[in-house]
């Protein structure tokens, strides 16, 4: 049987183009390396999800190559099984959008320019986009209708919140900063075939058993006709000079199946698209499909930033506010983009989004927190049990996440390790890293203004944490797009320059991140060509 | 020189990473090392009036679920197990017997002194990890008996439930 499209990976980058697509009648298949899990199966168990990590590959199976640049160009190898270090995110039907929190945030109209408004950056390969805020407006609003986003302004009207956010506006209020409530991709009322949410205290890292979260699974694949196949993992496509001919994938029994189609989609995560690429070297691409231009894998860029934490203590509050702050369930959804662009020595510079959130309620990792005294030694026995027991039932602690750009560079980039293997015997993706110093310096201004809410709130032991550490769960770039063949992997439509049906459609497209959370962008991006495949599968 | 160099080797490998069996003698061998694990967590745990008992959290259990888990690698129960060794080894350094027959004092002493190290303090705090597993972690694991621990923190459940343990 040949499809019409196969899709390899089922996250935010491929389910709008298996649900547009099957939708309008044509034959669609989608291959996902993970299981098929559905509300039925997602409990919150913080056992099992958090400390067990149910839903990351075994890294004795499947691991991850990393090596890191250090500032003196030196490079640290660590290889996943032995250093536990990995970047998998949701291996499952739906993908890492089953397990995120679901800020969503639109980019901004400078995020699609920034060459162009900002100027070259030393070190950093920053370029414009080849599509602007108005070509991907049309499909933010699309994703707002069909995956379902609260808040206000939005589709839907906001989540419920805790009372504490009163408090946290005042302060901005008089710091003369402006909060807004975070949209979310999370249904408040029942609809789109989907009950609410039943604000059950576990989002983040949780699947949703509501369906309540606009995960791809929930919100797209549920609702199409979209052929899935699970625990398939795709491990070469091959082509002729022009176009792909046959995806090639392992099933969970290790047996070897072939998918022909008119049009293939690679959106299997950033990273994984990118060795999949490089994996399926043929006659006519020595160094990787699509890949004659060498800019597969480059450019891999993350989410940069950090989080920061404070503490508010009962002994501060009234009796009512404690308890309205206790409350369990209620979010606090507010975002600050007030320093989205500011200016540093007079001239304009690219800052970002700040997200204020409570404190994960994982009740395990917080009792660990409090293992050391402010001495940094540990503790144990009866003054452990005291501190734990004081510190959980008499505070609460707000946490801030700072977004900005990771400046795209030459040293941060997804090749394949050919010495380390996974369990299918295919070359582990390798990941190269390095953190540009202009986005630890743009992470600190906004933590250090965002740290300012927090002691006006009465916050204690307030802590910053921004680095260039790469956060697994944001992760864009390594085939962007752009009008030239020679610095692209992809043209405007998500098409490979090289290859006449191969699309990538996951994040790896982005040449920039923008300051915020991708997922948003990514679904729009994926509406956006499932209706350009759409016109072109009518002809 | 035999303690200097092993505990060198610790700094590097720390949790993770390659750990060993270590032959031991023949003083050990009267108690397990299951034992000297579930005594070591119960001195580690402490026995404040207000926290659940020792025995509510079921933590032996637990630990023997740990060591046996599908999803927690060999290093790591190496490592768990190769703790137990070396705090009897410690024990019998201080005491000249192993840590299962000292009283509660000098087995905190013994306690105190390891953590002096880093290995020691990495084993403490992978110990602890595993103990406020069983406080806390949901009681389809045999642990956190009647929701003692949930109760103790007034900590309200995510919902749903697990329908069955993850092992």
């Amino acid at each position: 049987m040949k499809y019409d499209v196969c899709i390899v990976g089922s996250g935010a980058g491929a389910s709008p183009i298996a649900y547009e697509l099957s939708n309008a009648g044509f034959n669609v298949v989608v291959l996902e390396k993970g299981k098929y899990y559905k509300e039925e199966d997602f409990s919150k168990d913080e056992l099992a999800v958090s400390r067990r990590e149910k839903f990351t590959p075994l890294l004795k199976d499947e691991q991850h190559v990393i090596n890191s640049r250090e500032q003196d160009g030196t490079i640290e190898r660590y290889e996943g099984e032995k250093s536990g270090w990995n970047f998998w995110n949701g291996s499952m039907v739906g993908g890492s959008s089953n397990l995120m929190s679901g800020y969503f945030h639109k980019m901004q109209e400078n995020d699609f320019k920034l060459k162009s408004v900002y100027g070259d950056i030393q070190e950093a390969n920053v370029v414009d986009w080849p599509i602007s805020l108005e070509d991907l407006n049309p499909y933010y609003e699309k994703v707002k209708r069909v995956v379902g986003v609260s808040g206000e302004g939005m589709e839907y009207r906001a989540l419920e919140v805790n009372g504490a956010t009163k408090w946290f506006d005042k302060s901005c209020k008089e710091l003369g900063y402006k909060s807004f409530n975070t949209p979310r991709a999370i249904l408040s009322t029942p609809t789109l075939g989907r009950n609410s949410c039943s604000y059950s205290n576990f989002c983040g890292s949780y699947g949703c058993a509501t369906g309540a979260k606009g995960s791809a699974r929930a919100a797209l694949l549920q609702k199409c006709d979209a052929k899935i196949i699970s625990e398939a993992f795709v491990y070469k496509l091959d082509s002729d000079k022009s176009k792909i001919t046959k995806a090639h994938y392992y099933d969970k029994d290790m047996k070897s199946h072939s998918i022909d189609a008119k049009i293939f989609v690679v959106a299997a995560q950033a990273i994984e698209s990118s060795r999949l690429l490089l994996n399926s070297k043929n006659e006519h691409f020595v160094n990787g499909l699509a890949n004659n231009s060498g800019q597969v894998g480059k450019n891999l860029i993350f989410s940069g930033g950090g989080v920061g934490t404070g503490r508010l203590n009962k002994e501060n509050l009234s009796e009512s506010e404690f308890k309205e702050l206790m409350t369990p369930g209620l979010f606090f959804n507010r975002s600050i983009q007030d320093w989205y662009e500011y200016k540093k020595d007079g001239k304009k510079q690219k800052g970002g989004t700040v997200d204020f959130l409570f404190e994960h309620s994982n009740i395990i990792s917080r009792a660990s927190r409090e293992f050391y005294d402010e001495n940094g030694n540990i503790m144990w026995g009866a003054k452990l049990q005291e501190k734990i027991h004081k510190t959980i039932t008499t505070s609460r602690v707000l946490t801030f996440e700072v977004f900005n750009d990771w400046l795209p560079t030459d040293y941060t980039f997804v090749s394949v390790d050919d010495k380390v293997k996974d369990k299918y015997g295919v070359a582990v993706g390798a990941i190269n890293l390095y953190g540009h110093k202009r986005d630890v310096e743009v992470g600190e201004y906004l933590a250090s203004r965002a740290e300012k809410v927090l002691e006006k709130m009465g916050a204690t032991e307030i802590v910053t944490s921004v680095s260039s550490s790469p956060p697994p769960n944001l992760v864009a770039g390594g085939c962007r797009f752009g009008r030239d063949a020679k610095s692209s992997v992809l043209d405007k439509n998500c098409k490979a320059h090289e290859l006449n049906n191969l699309y990538v459609t996951d994040a790896s497209f982005m040449p920039t991140g923008g300051s915020v959370p991708y997922t948003w962008t990514i679904y729009a991006n994926s509406f956006r060509v499932a209706d350009h495949l759409l016109k072109i599968l009518s002809t | 020189m035999f303690l200097k160099t092993r505990r060198t080797f610790l700094k590097k490998t720390a949790f993770s990473t390659t750990a060993l069996i270590l032959p031991h003698i023949k003083l050990f061998a009267s108690a397990s090392i299951l034992d000297t694990l579930a005594l070591a967590q119960r001195d580690l745990y402490g026995d404040l009036k207000s926290a659940p008992s020792f025995k509510e959290i079921n933590s032996r259990a637990y630990l023997s679920l740990i060591l046996t888990h599908s999803r927690v690698d060999e290093d790591s129960k190496k490592y768990i197990k190769n703790g137990a060794i070396w705090l009897d080894e410690d024990a019998v350094k201080l005491y000249k017997k192993p840590y299962i027959q000292l009283d509660e004092k000098k087995r905190q002493k013994t306690l105190h002194y390891i953590a002096t190290y880093t290995w020691g303090e990495n084993w403490i705090d992978t110990m602890l990890r595993f103990v406020y597993e069983a406080v806390l972690g949901d009681t389809i694991y045999g642990v956190n008996k009647n929701e003692s621990g949930w109760k103790w923190l007034t900590h309200a459940s995510g919902l749903p439930r697990p329908k069955e343990a993850l092992l």
